[in-house]
């Protein structure tokens, strides 16, 4: 394998703050929330109304995608933008598409229901299948940018984790010669299915999402769309690319214990971040900003900083952690891109984004998670951490260069 | 010279039987089907369900309530993969082992009867235990679990090729040393859903169901703990066309592609294959490269499309074939192909 550093050039994003990586920063800067009352379905039998939903979202495109498609193809066309390079810039054969995501496009299985409950499957066709299958994001994703290198698109549905996986998975590809461009992100979108599985597990705040606070209530159900864009360094700097910063390393566990659940001494999570910095040959001794999963829910905060105080030991102390899903809510597959690149802007510019909401300390969370104001600070080594169902921990590591 | 990684487990779960040797069989498990999941299909047709299947056999006596019908053929057929691999649960306790899962809808039924619950009786009734079950990494997660495996879990969705694009993951994983072992499998269920979906599409698969698991790890290791070696993955490769099926030739052309960048990554020429095996939509580009006198199996035949687990659903009915240099390689449906190089063991 290449020993080359991986780097990013580009960011593209669809949030519940914003679309585009300049109003996206400012709003987080800002500390803007991303939640409203939810209204792509009646919400009147469930205890919360809330989600961060992306309101007025229009595609500009072929019809007949669906949504969380469309936010990948959106978030792509961006980061391109902001990568400085066209379609036409685009070596078809070298240029390589991997995304993550949790359920592709779930309101397809809506509009199967919907047709199985009005009798009326036959007039089903072929939008299913065309559609469905969570390959298909990546895929009409290269089928518009005319791309099919690395092997291919490809789709690592690794829930909450599967940005940082997807981002990892690229970055090994670039180091093994497979493509010289890969576009990594994930996307997601609002869904009955996902908010009404949250909301049995009675894991959604009513009214803020609050992580690490004392009194936290959940998460919020959110959607989005991120696409980084990746080239090895070499490559970057001879053409000039502004770099925002280096996919230095990653690392992937499992728990092996529950399937939503996080396992009880954070031995997983801790794992993961162990064989990040590893891959990084970074010692844990030069973190300098972890972004958390940071859900918001008791369980997840709770054991979070437990991992992190079981593989920093005092430097967790002293690191700040914040969780940004405080404004933009749980995007699910999209989350950990978004988060990624979040982080890739810290280092950039010399900022770190707060933990929004959070006015009362939990004795048990009782680590720096950068409170309600954005901070000016150093960052050259940021880590950021997913945990998803099924007990994947992804940690990714990124660097200034 | 490269070091290519060895097969030292071999776990199936199939409609014609749960050891890799029924791949070799001249049975078929295809039936006519009027009903699925106690519903009348729209139009009868044929399909391969797995009718004889007791998971307590292979996953112990033990509340499976939390596993559906994908995490239970997963599960199942990943302890086989790891009892046929000599990888004790002690060993495992110890040893981080990776998993990488393909699989293009894993629990199809339970998402959609989860969404149908909620749809039907409100939210309420929607269980938490199987929302759980609702995420594509569904299998995977509850195979880790199961099967106390540690190491990285990573879900592969590329529709018929997901088990081979596991596969070239899995020795990516192997490559960046991520773990002793890795565990790749494919996983799909066949259900009244998904098989109402390709029927309204029009598609001609004929489907089945099932898990095909393998171990692969590095050679010198496999080796070292005196495992026994049934393969080696010699090269592999992959491609996509842009048209998704709809230009024949541009399909074909990166079919070939695919089976070439394989051929290139094993270090071997085409004339080097002794074995084909295929998903049985590749025939053209197949007859093109390769004599009429290389053996072609289409396991796929006897046990239906099993569209995620297809690929190692191949690798092993290769295996258990008398073939020495196989070619596993599968196109999908939505332009994807996938190509392995294995290397029986002599």
């Amino acid at each position: 394998m290449n020993s080359e550093s991986v780097v990013i050039t580009g960011i593209g994003l669809v949030t519940p703050i914003g679309t585009g990586v300049d109003d996206f920063w400012a709003n987080l800067l800002a500390g803007k929330s991303g939640f409203s009352e939810v209204e792509s379905f009646d919400t009147s039998a469930y205890r919360t109304h809330l989600g961060g939903e992306i309101k007025g979202f229009e595609f500009d495109g072929q019809p007949g995608y669906g949504r969380a498609t469309q936010f990948a193809i959106t978030a792509t066309r961006l980061g391109l933008k902001d990568a400085g390079l066209t379609q036409d810039d685009l070596d078809p054969a070298q240029t390589g598409v991997v995304m993550g995501t949790t359920s592709g496009e779930p309101n397809l299985i809506e509009q199967f229901n919907d047709l199985d409950f009005d009798n009326q499957l036959n007039e089903l066709g072929d939008v299913f299948v065309r559609n469905y299958p969570s390959n298909h994001i990546p895929g009409f994703v290269a089928s518009e940018l005319g791309v099919y290198g690395a092997g291919g698109p490809v789709m690592l549905p690794v829930a909450c984790a599967a940005g940082n996986c997807a981002i990892g998975h690229a970055s090994d590809l670039l180091r093994n010669g497979e493509a010289d461009l890969v576009l990594a992100g994930g996307s997601d979108s609002f869904s009955r299915l996902t908010y009404t599985g949250f909301h049995g597990l009675l894991a959604i705040a009513p009214e803020r999402c609050q992580p690490f606070d004392k009194n936290r209530h959940g998460m919020m159900p959110a959607e989005g769309g991120a696409m980084l864009v990746l080239e090895r360094r070499s490559g970057a700097e001879a053409r000039g690319a502004r770099i925002y910063a280096e996919v230095a390393g990653y690392g992937i566990s499992c728990d092996a214990f529950h399937m939503t659940g996080s396992d009880k001494d954070g031995r997983g999570a801790s794992r993961a971040m162990e064989k990040a910095f590893e891959q990084a040959c970074v010692s844990p001794d030069e973190i300098d900003y972890i972004s958390a999963h940071g859900t918001g829910t008791k369980s997840n905060d709770y054991h979070e900083t437990l991992a992190a105080k079981r593989f920093f030991g005092e430097r967790a102390y002293k690191t700040p952690m914040s969780s940004i899903k405080s404004m933009l809510g749980h995007t699910m597959g999209a989350a950990s891109a978004i988060e990624a690149a979040a982080c890739a802007l810290a280092i950039t510019n010399s900022v770190i984004p707060a933990t929004q909401n959070l006015e009362e300390a939990d004795p048990d969370c009782d680590l720096d998670y950068v409170p309600n104001e954005s901070r000016e600070m150093k960052v050259n080594v940021a880590m950021n951490n997913a945990y998803a169902f099924g007990g994947t921990n992804a940690s990714l590591i990124l660097r200034s260069t | 010279m490269k070091d290519h990684p060895v097969i030292t487990g071999v776990g199936v779960i199939s409609a014609l039987g749960h050891e890799p040797a029924v791949l070799s069989s001249s049975d078929s498990a295809i039936q006519e089907l009027t009903e699925l999941n106690e519903r009348q299909l729209l139009e009868p047709g044929k399909g391969a369900p797995i009718v004889d299947f007791e998971p307590t056999k292979y996953l112990g006596e033990r509340n499976l309530r939390p596993l559906d019908r994908a995490g239970r053929f997963a599960a199942s057929a990943a302890h086989l993969a790891l009892e046929s691999a000599g990888w004790t649960t002690e060993m495992r306790e110890v040893e981080e082992l990776d998993l990488v899962v393909g699989t293009t809808f894993c629990s199809a039924r339970t998402i959609m009867q989860f969404d149908h619950t909620t749809q039907t009786k409100g939210p309420k009734f929607a269980k938490p235990l199987d929302f759980a079950n609702t995420v594509i990494n569904a299998a995977g997660g509850q195979t880790a679990i199961w099967q106390k495996l540690r190491g990285a879990n990573i879900t592969v969705s590329a529709g018929r090729v997901s088990s081979i694009r596991a596969l070239k993951l899995a020795r990516h994983q192997i490559e960046r040393n991520s773990s002793a072992a890795t565990l790749v499998g494919g996983v799909e269920e066949l259900c009244f859903e998904t098989y109402t979906a390709f029927q309204q599409a029009g598609h001609k698969s004929i489907l089945g169901e099932g898990a095909a698991f393998l171990v692969v790890e590095r050679k010198d290791d496999a080796e070292a703990r005196g495992a026994t070696i049934h393969g080696q993955l010699m090269g592999c490769g992959s491609s996509y066309d842009l048209s998704r099926g709809a230009d024949k030739e541009n399909a074909e052309a990166r079919l070939t592609d695919c089976i070439d960048a394989a051929l290139t990554d094993a270090e071997i020429e085409a004339n080097d294959i002794d074995c084909i095996s295929c998903s049985g939509f590749e025939n053209e580009a197949l007859d093109k490269k390769f004599s009429d006198a290389v053996p072609r199996l289409a396991i796929g035949e006897k046990i239906g499309d099993t569209l995620g687990a297809s690929g190692l659903m191949q690798t092993i009915a290769f295996l258990e074939s008398s073939g020495q240099t196989g070619l596993i390689v599968s196109q999908g449906f939505d332009g994807s192909s996938a190509a392995a190089v294995i290397r029986a063991a002599t």
